[in-house]
């Protein structure tokens, strides 16, 4: 008690030295904390970014050329041009494959499937009757070029998406500048679907409506290496009918054609897409769909090909189905060339003129229903999902596709995509080993959610951290030392006249100790509390919204996600707006500014008691002796 | 009786440049009841001698018996706390403590309690003629004879048996001196301590029941 007290009234007797060492200790525990705690809160952010985000590629190959091309309109009696692109020889999704471009996932260049309907609902109800097509055996009423609606009479319908009414009904060959003639005493098989008028703008709803053309049968079957196999079907969409037409080769590549009508319909497709990684696919990468109930394929589902699938919030409600439930899935053929939201330009049939077969035919666990939200996907519509559209994990299929290739083409920035860890130099590496390949006709353009800018802002601050961590624990050495000197060395006649008045060793000590210790102790504390106040306040500081308004910042949109699930809400609006707010960790680790401030207390009793032990080891002969001299 | 002998010591300062003999094969004794001076030039080891009685180190040779007992062999640290009472020539006041409560050190180190030891400081320090007003005064605003003054004040605080003062009147006026000899006598002759003095001053050396001489490191019995 006594020796507390005296201790107590030597600190007050000494306000000045006191108080600096307070406010030094405390200043640069401050630094030391803040430094600690900075660079451990960057660390963390940098690890929970690493999980949250992904950098995909995706892959495209260049056209050659683009070329105008022009396509007559009947209704308005003149070319209309369209943009077409010119691809040179595909190049192979194979030459992804080098050395050092570690993929997490991927290279895939993605098919999708065609399922068949069987009993699911596609279409919405209002959707009935809205487009028809129809294979149909006509003449017309007279001899006549059908380059404007011309009236012919309906003879037998060999498939139609509704049935027709009226006998006579209107065709125009479209996109003919100059159709061939039809004559009124023949009769011709042909491929008609609705959907155009000439008198729109005159009468509206009143107007005559036409038919005009529709592919006949036709393929563009491949192998496996994506060779189109030969075929005699040349699409044509009329043909007259001679007697024995139905018992030829081509007759009866018209009735296939038929059967798949007949099996799904027009429009009615049913699209799997199968992928490796759903981060692969642009639409789930930037978060503009995503899981609205149960879950998405985790990676044992990519691995070991279990047989789950992902269905459109639509589609679930319009079939009544639920997560869990089980979907039967009657895979046809697959279409490498587009993504399902482009599909439908293969040919229906075989190369042989065959309808496609089911190859792969399965139930599927339903483990999540997707929504689509505001599309923020700019760009190609490629990117966008198909109505219908399924998702499976590739591995899930086990019977080989590949006599079951409906279409093949060059690699899109929407079919092909792979994924590589975040990170610049990650996206560097691969840049550099790709140039290297030397394939100059294909375009790879990464995506990061803003990883990268966040990366470099994190790094530079767990620098700028370390840097503080630094001369905090320089200057606090410095100042620990240098008052320790002070309240120790200088203060050796004290301890000389404490022992020479009989003080034990101990008492000695704990007489000095307590008052450096009392205020390394405070200065520690309230540094900690000020170190750790100014990290939080750094961290929370960062500016976020340019970091943010990244056009594909899913990481935005997860982490929003992660949020909104914390808080229960089910509220969809606003999601890309609020995203931005709590981006980072800013809760500071207490237990990092007890180490931080701890260490440099601790380091203080350290050196305190190697001091004043340095001083208690000598006779207080010498020890007085010295003091006097002050030495 | 005998309280303090000492037997062929020597002590030697060593640095680390040079050493010092400063006390050649000295041997005394000192009995209670008794007031002794101790008197020699300057440097001619009166200091360490005193220093050694006060048991702030060993003799370098020889030893030191306090009641027949080995000061090797004893617990030093209660040695200096109980039995020594030193006034040191430099006085060694504690600079951050005032007067009294430098005089107090003493006794709450012996565990007195701290009103108590107020009081006892207050009375010891007016015992020394100094007015109360010093009571609160830090050393450094005091002067030479006053430090002096509250030197003696905490060393007789100890209440020990054995006072070992060195030069207590140097800085002194002849008032204060005759005040401060009668208070050691006193000591001496009523409290029944051995009272050993180191002075130059005539007064108190014939002030003492028995006088010695240190010359260059010896001692001897100076004959009156
Ligand atoms: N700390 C020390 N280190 C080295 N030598 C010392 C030390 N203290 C004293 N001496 C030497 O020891 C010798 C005796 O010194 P001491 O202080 O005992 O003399 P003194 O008789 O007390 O002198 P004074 O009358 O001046 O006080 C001197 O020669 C001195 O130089
Ligand atoms: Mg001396």
């Amino acid at each position: 008690m006594t020796t507390i007290r005296n201790s107590l009234i030597r600190l007050v007797r000494t306000p000045v030295k006191t108080v600096l060492f307070f406010l030094l200790l405390g200043f640069t525990v401050a630094l030391v904390c803040a430094g600690g705690n900075l660079w451990k809160l960057c660390g963390d952010n940098l690890e929970r970014f690493e999980t949250i985000f992904t950098t995909i590629g995706t892959v495209e190959q260049r056209p050659e050329r683009v070329e105008q091309e022009a396509v007559w309109q009947a209704d308005e009696n003149d070319y209309r041009y369209y943009n077409s692109r010119v691809y040179g020889e595909t190049v192979s999704a194979d030459v992804l494959d080098f050395e050092g471009a570690g993929y997490l996932s991927g290279p895939e260049q993605r098919a999708y499937y065609e399922a068949l309907p069987q009993d699911y609902e596609m279409k919405e109800e209002y959707e009935a009757g809205m487009t028809q097509a129809m294979i149909i055996e006509a003449s017309p009423l007279e001899d006549c070029i059908p380059a404007g609606p011309v009236e012919i009479e309906v003879k037998r319908v060999l498939y139609s998406t509704y049935p027709i009414n009226v006998p006579n009904i209107y065709l125009c060959d479209h996109n003919t500048e100059h159709p061939q003639m039809l004559y009124a005493d023949k009769t011709y098989l042909m491929a008609l679907v609705d959907g155009w008028t000439h008198e729109w703008k005159e009468k509206g709803t009143g107007a005559i409506f036409e038919y005009s053309p529709m592919n006949g049968p036709y393929s563009t079957q491949t192998d496996a290496h994506g060779n189109r196999l030969p075929t005699d079907m040349t699409g044509d969409w009329i043909v007259e009918l001679a007697p024995g037409f139905y018992e030829s080769k081509e007759g009866q590549d018209w009735l296939k054609l038929c059967e798949d009508f007949e099996l799904r319909g027009m429009y009615e497709s049913f699209p799997v897409t199968a992928t490796q990684n759903l981060n692969l696919i642009m639409s789930f990468y930037t978060g503009e769909a995503y899981i609205a109930d149960g879950e998405t394929f985790s990676e044992e589902d990519y691995a070991q090909g279990n047989k789950v699938c992902l269905v459109p919030e639509r589609f679930a409600k319009r079939n009544r189905l639920k997560v869990g439930d089980s979907l039967h899935l009657a895979l046809r053929y697959a279409n490498y060339a587009q993504s399902a939201n482009r599909g439908g330009g293969e040919g229906r049939l075989t190369a042989e003129g065959e309808v496609y077969e089911v190859f792969e035919d399965s139930e599927y666990e339903i483990k999540g229903i997707y929504a689509v939200g505001v599309a923020s996907t700019e760009g190609d519509w490629g990117y966008m999902l198909e109505r219908n559209e399924v998702f499976i994990p590739t591995s899930s299929i086990q019977n080989s596709n590949e006599n079951h290739i409906a279409a093949y083409g060059p690699m899109k920035g929407y079919t092909t995509a792979f994924q590589i860890p975040n990170g610049s130099e990650s996206i560097e590496n691969y840049r550099t080993l790709w140039e290297a390949q030397g394939i100059d006709n294909v375009e790879i353009t990464f995506y990061d959610g803003g990883y990268t800018k966040l990366e470099g802002g994190l790094k530079n601050m767990r620098n700028m951290a370390l840097l503080l961590l630094a001369t905090g624990i320089v200057s606090a050495v410095c100042i620990v030392i240098f008052f320790c000197y002070l309240f120790i060395a200088k203060q050796k006649k004290r301890t000389a006249i404490e022992r020479s008045l009989g003080m034990t060793k101990g008492q000695c000590l704990s007489s000095l100790l307590i008052g450096i210790l009392l205020i390394a102790l405070a200065g520690s504390a309230a540094g900690a509390f000020a170190g750790q106040a100014f990290a939080e306040r750094a961290v929370a500081g960062i500016e976020q919204t340019e970091t943010f308004s990244t056009l594909f910042s899913n990481g935005a949109v997860q982490l929003d996600r992660e949020r909104k699930e914390a808080e229960q809400k089910n509220d969809d609006s606003g999601r890309e707006t609020e995203a931005a707010e709590n981006v980072y960790l800013t809760d500071t680790d207490w237990r990092m500014s007890v180490v931080c401030g701890g260490g440099v207390f601790l380091f203080t009793l350290m050196v305190a008691v190697t001091g004043i032990c340095g001083n208690l080891r000598r006779e207080p002969m010498e020890l007085l002796a010295t003091a006097e001299s002050g030495q | 009786m005998e309280t303090v002998r000492v037997e062929h010591v020597d002590y030697t300062y060593r640095t680390k440049y040079q050493s010092v003999e400063a006390l050649k094969d000295v041997s005394c004794s000192f009995e209670d009841g008794t007031m002794y001076a101790i008197v020699g030039k300057s440097g001619s080891g009166k200091s360490t001698l005193l220093s050694l009685l006060a048991g702030l180190d060993l003799p370098t040779k020889g030893s030191i018996y306090v009641e027949g007992e080995d000061l090797k062999k004893m617990d030093r640290d209660s040695y200096r706390r109980n039995t020594a009472c030193v006034v040191y020539q430099a006085f060694h006041l504690f600079p951050l403590l005032t007067a009294q409560e430098n005089v107090m050190y003493p006794m709450e180190l012996k565990g007195m309690k701290r009103k108590q030891a107020a009081v006892r400081a207050k009375e010891l320090i007016s015992q020394m003629g100094l007015p109360e007003k010093i009571c609160r005064q830090f050393p450094k605003m005091m002067s030479g004879g006053e430090q002096q003054r509250v030197a003696i004040a905490r060393a007789l605080a100890v209440e020990g048996k054995i006072l070992l003062a060195d030069e207590p009147t140097g800085n002194l006026d002849s008032e204060n001196e005759r005040r401060i000899v009668e208070i050691l006598y006193k000591i001496a002759h009523e409290a029944e301590y051995t009272v050993i003095v180191i002075t130059h001053n005539e007064k108190v050396a014939e002030a003492a029941d028995h006088r010695y001489q240190m010359e260059d490191g010896r001692l001897s019995v100076l004959e009156a």
